[in-house]
């Protein structure tokens, strides 16, 4: 979390969605840090604004999103600044790549898949790689034969229907690297796919990242994967981020309630099967104070009415929770 | 063994060949291809495998969904096969089917009591209202969800209802298709726990298909493993997870993330083969590290490694299983890790 010069840090970016019930905040609050060529898990359950945070970095707001407050700032500069035309000219794409949860949703089924990588580059390519349409293509078929695509040459001429959805998630890493990007955001990259397929694809994406030192932002809700591929993880619970750790400390060191549970709930902790009671909270009814409050078995009195501060535990490793922060209270329930 | 509650021999269910309406004959594809297995009174047998390696097509064979191509099933000691799909379904009314998609399963103009009622009528059970109100309890689901519709409730929830709906059936045998598919992990916890909890009160068969290892390993009593519609392995889950003797099943238990292990696992190399294309000899060797010249020519069969456990492969006897232990500790017992690594 304190390295000098984080290549992505968010701080307190807060975000509301007009809804029926006037504005509500999505996100609120979010701390994130992402260091140059460090793979960053974000986990959470569903409704947790993992993915609207992900589409806020890239300036991919829905229509009636309005920024409270707050700081995305990637490489110096705070996007959150930056007009649209430039985000797009410069930003998306080119130095952050993106790869979608569904690959067959996210090919134009109508276009050769080699047209539409290139077209990607044709506008984002960096100066290194060259603007000729040639050096773009020879670095298309570098990479795909890195990512294990039988015969480019020929891939490149094919449609989208005509390759598997391993294939295809391999192809969009392709098209996410290609033009050298300093952070890849990956969300949910294989919940469409076979464990197989799975682990092939982010063992690549992980070599590719390693290599290339690009930083990688993986959303999951797969703590096995997190432990895997990921040097540090962020936990994020209804649009905050509840606790973010090196990744050495998975199994022993969290603390707050909700990691744990949801440690919890992976099918290799003996005797799991517990879940988590309860639901996160829809976007128009936000708990007051602490938004976990409902469902944790560590509630405390001030927990209903004062949201907790971020705390740093000792570095890299901080907790937003009442029963941890030892200034409040110092005794932590020790079976939580 | 005399408590075998259904029965599969031989069978075999070819999909495709046929030409529909403006539509070109598809290739014919043997989706299950001699399939032998028995599901034992009041256990759950995981049925495991890539998309595609004919795991749903064999349980809505045994449904009765799908016409089996040859073969026989047995159901409580009768045969039931070789009866057309309307026919079969009667017969076969003790197995029912808990689907992989809840949404979908689930007409969305009906309220969640109207869905249920229907069932009620289908089972010709006598009784009112309250039938459902209990089943209901049973699932874990609060009476007010009758008035709701399939787009108020969340994912979880619509799994409670579509395993109410089947509940209400009285089965003898569940096919549970990918019940925890697509669930935020805190979600599939509750699913699992009310599966079990179901499974004990209402004394349920079951049959457990899915990919994913650590569910299957914490779900079911055997195994079966399935590539390319043919049963690659099976025995005692407790077995199976100790030492995997065959390169597949291997391979899947590798690929399941672990929260313990740092080590990236041994992926798999390829796409599980698309189902138009003929391989001959094991069906899997495109993509196996131990093949050899027999495995591109000759078909191996299923054959017994001990009580309770089959394999088929034809070198299983010079590979030593690997030894999983829960990634617990480190390396292999027994040289086998060091033999996969030279073989690649």
């Amino acid at each position: 979390m304190s390295s000098p010069d984080p290549l992505l840090r968010i701080a307190q970016f807060a975000l509301a969605f007009r809804t029926e019930a006037g504005l509500s905040t999505v996100l609120d609050g979010v701390d994130l840090e992402v260091a140059r060529g460090e793979i960053l898990g974000l986990v959470g359950e569903s409704g947790c604004g993992k993915s609207t945070l992900v589409r806020a970095i890239l300036g991919l707001m829905p229509q009636g999103a309005r920024v409270l407050g707050g700081r995305i700032e990637f490489g110096g500069q705070n996007l959150l600044d930056l007009d649209e035309a430039i985000l797009s000219r410069d930003i998306r794409a080119g130095r952050i790549g993106f790869i979608p949860q569904d690959p067959f949703q996210s090919f134009n089924p109508l276009f050769r898949v080699g047209s539409q990588m290139l077209e990607i580059m044709r506008w984002h390519a960096p100066p290194e790689i060259g603007r000729s349409r040639s050096a773009h293509r020879a670095r298309l078929l570098e990479l795909m034969e890195r990512v294990r695509i039988p015969a480019p040459d020929a891939a490149l001429k094919r449609f989208p229907h005509e390759f598997s959805g391993g294939q295809l998630q391999r192809l969009m890493i392709t098209a996410a690297i290609a033009c050298k990007p300093d952070l890849v955001l990956a969300d949910e990259p294989t919940s469409a796919l076979d464990v197989t397929t799975q682990q092939q694809i982010l063992a690549l994406l992980e070599e590719l990242a390693r290599e290339m030192n690009t930083a990688v932002i993986l959303v999951t809700h797969d703590l096995g994967l997190v432990a895997q591929y990921c040097d540090r993880v962020s936990v994020m619970y209804a649009g905050q981020t509840v606790e973010s750790f090196p990744h050495e400390r998975m199994l022993e060191g969290v603390r707050h309630p909700y990691t744990r549970m949801l440690l919890d709930c992976h099918p290799d902790r003996a005797g799991a099967l517990k879940g988590i009671l309860g639901i996160v909270p829809g976007i128009a009814r936000m708990p007051p104070g602490c938004r976990f409050g409902p469902r944790c078995p560590a509630l405390l009195p001030i927990c209903g009415t004062r949201r907790p501060e971020p705390e740093m535990l000792e570095a890299g490793h901080s907790v937003q929770c009442w029963a941890v922060s030892g200034s409040v209270v110092s005794k932590v329930p020790a079976d939580v | 063994m005399s408590d075998v509650i259904l029965e599969a021999r031989n069978l075999t269910t070819i999909l495709g060949g046929k030409a529909g309406f403006l539509q070109r004959a598809r290739p014919q594809t043997r989706a299950v291809d001699d399939v032998t297995l028995q599901l034992h009174r009041g256990e759950t047998l995981g049925l495991v495998g890539e998309s595609g390696c004919g795991k749903t097509t064999l349980g809505r064979t045994l449904l009765g969904l799908l016409r089996e191509t040859s073969g026989e099933i047995h159901l409580e000691g009768q045969r039931v096969d070789g009866l057309a799909p309307k026919a079969a379904r009667r017969v076969r009314r003790a197995i029912q089917y808990l689907h992989q998609d809840a949404v979908g399963a689930l007409d969305p103009w009906w309220s969640i009591g109207r869905t249920l009622g229907e069932a009620r009528q289908l089972s010709g059970v006598a009784g009112d209202e309250a039938v459902i109100d209990r089943m209901l309890g049973a699932v874990g689901l609060d009476l007010a969800a009758k008035t709701h519709y399939p787009h108020q409730l969340s994912g979880g929830q619509l799994r409670r209802v579509a395993l109410a709906r089947i509940m209400l059936l009285a089965p003898k045998i569940v096919v549970l298709d990918e019940p925890t598919a697509g669930l935020d992990l805190s979600i599939q916890a509750a699913v699992l726990r009310l599966l079990q909890d179901v499974k004990t009160s209402f004394q349920l068969t079951n049959l457990f298909i899915s990919h994913d290892m650590s569910v299957v390993r914490l779900m079911c009593d055997r195994v079966s493993v399935m590539y390319r519609g043919r049963i690659v392995e099976s025995g005692l889950s407790q077995d199976i997870f100790a030492a995997q003797r065959h390169p597949y099943t291997r391979a899947l238990v590798a690929a399941t993330p672990r929260l313990s292990t740092r080590v990236p696992a041994v992926a798999l190399d390829g796409d599980p083969p698309g189902l138009g294309q003929d391989i001959p000899g094991c069906a899997f060797h495109p993509r196996c590290a131990f093949a050899v010249d027999i495995c591109r020519t000759q078909k191996p069969e299923l054959e017994q490694a001990e009580t309770g456990s089959n394999v088929a492969c034809h070198r299983w006897r010079e590979l030593a299983p690997a030894n999983d232990d829960g990634g617990k500790q480190n390396g292999h017992v027994s040289g086998a890790a060091p033999a996969y690594q030279t073989a690649r």
